[in-house]
């Protein structure tokens, strides 16, 4: 196994990798419950004035502040943890698309039932 | 529609290209066997910035605009699932790309201190990808709601 020449700098990538991860899973999983769960919804409307503004603020928010979290573990990285991190975020990425196109083709749908 | 408008909507659109165009590039020189690293970590940082500005002009004309003009019209025309399905899925997909070419830039400036391994490359190439495709989707998106406008 490698031995990261910058263990600072691997750190900061992995902290924001994984970051991206959590806050796709975060915009994922709000979108579907906050359709679902209607007081939710109507909560981020009369905080952020619009839902999708909330969903924003609060993905764009979590998004720093888990990169800073993650940062401060005492973690011993190498190479191979950026990998798999980039991996599970490619991953992440592709079913987070698929889930939110998914729900809104089955709500859709199930409007026309 | 006011000037206001027409300018958030194609700054919108216009920030939109150039984030996807960033992002081909992007990956087709991560798919390099020695990527340039330092030409590619601007790609990223481009494209990150591009949808950033393109989420908040976006944004905006959707928040003052859309709901109440265009969605009607949508929904009264023969094509409402361009809106349940296309803008509803758009809206909020949009939201993944400015973080994935963040940490994208974040991981290839790592990259740039050392030399990136094979393996390393590819797993930057996967996520270089990924947000390329979506960014594509999201794109495709919104050309099915404007039709569904018309």
């Amino acid at each position: 196994m490698n031995e990261p020449m910058n263990q600072k700098k691997l750190l900061q990538a992995f902290s924001y990798t994984l970051s991206a991860t959590v806050t796709v899973v975060f915009f994922t999983l709000i979108t579907i419950v906050a359709d679902v769960f209607l007081p939710l919804k109507d909560w981020l409307k009369l905080t952020f004035t619009h839902h999708w503004i909330g969903k924003g603020v609060l993905g764009f928010v979590l998004f720093f502040v888990s990169a800073m979290f993650i940062s401060l573990l005492p973690l011993r990285l190498i190479d191979q943890s950026l990998e798999k991190a980039l991996r599970i975020l490619f991953w992440t990425s592709l079913l987070g698309t698929l889930a939110i196109f998914s729900f809104f083709t089955f709500e859709f749908l199930s409007r026309l039932a | 529609m006011s000037d206001l408008l027409k300018i958030l909507l194609t700054s919108h659109v216009l920030f939109g290209l150039i984030g996807v165009s960033l992002l081909f590039v992007l990956t087709t020189s991560l798919l390099k066997i020695n990527p340039p690293v330092i030409a590619a970590r601007r790609y990223a940082l481009g494209a990150a910035l591009s949808f950033f500005a393109s989420w908040i002009s976006g944004g905006m004309y959707y928040v003052m605009h859309y709901g109440k003009s265009v969605k009607p019209i949508i929904l009264a025309g023969e094509y409402p699932w361009a809106h349940f399905i296309f803008m509803e899925a758009k809206e909020h997909v949009f939201l993944f790309l400015p973080f994935l070419s963040l940490a994208l830039f974040i991981a290839i400036s790592y990259a740039k201190e050392v030399p990136p391994s094979d393996t390393l490359r590819r797993s930057l190439v996967m996520v270089s990808v990924a947000t390329f495709v979506i960014a594509l989707i999201v794109t495709l998106s919104g050309i099915v709601i404007s039709g569904g406008a018309r």
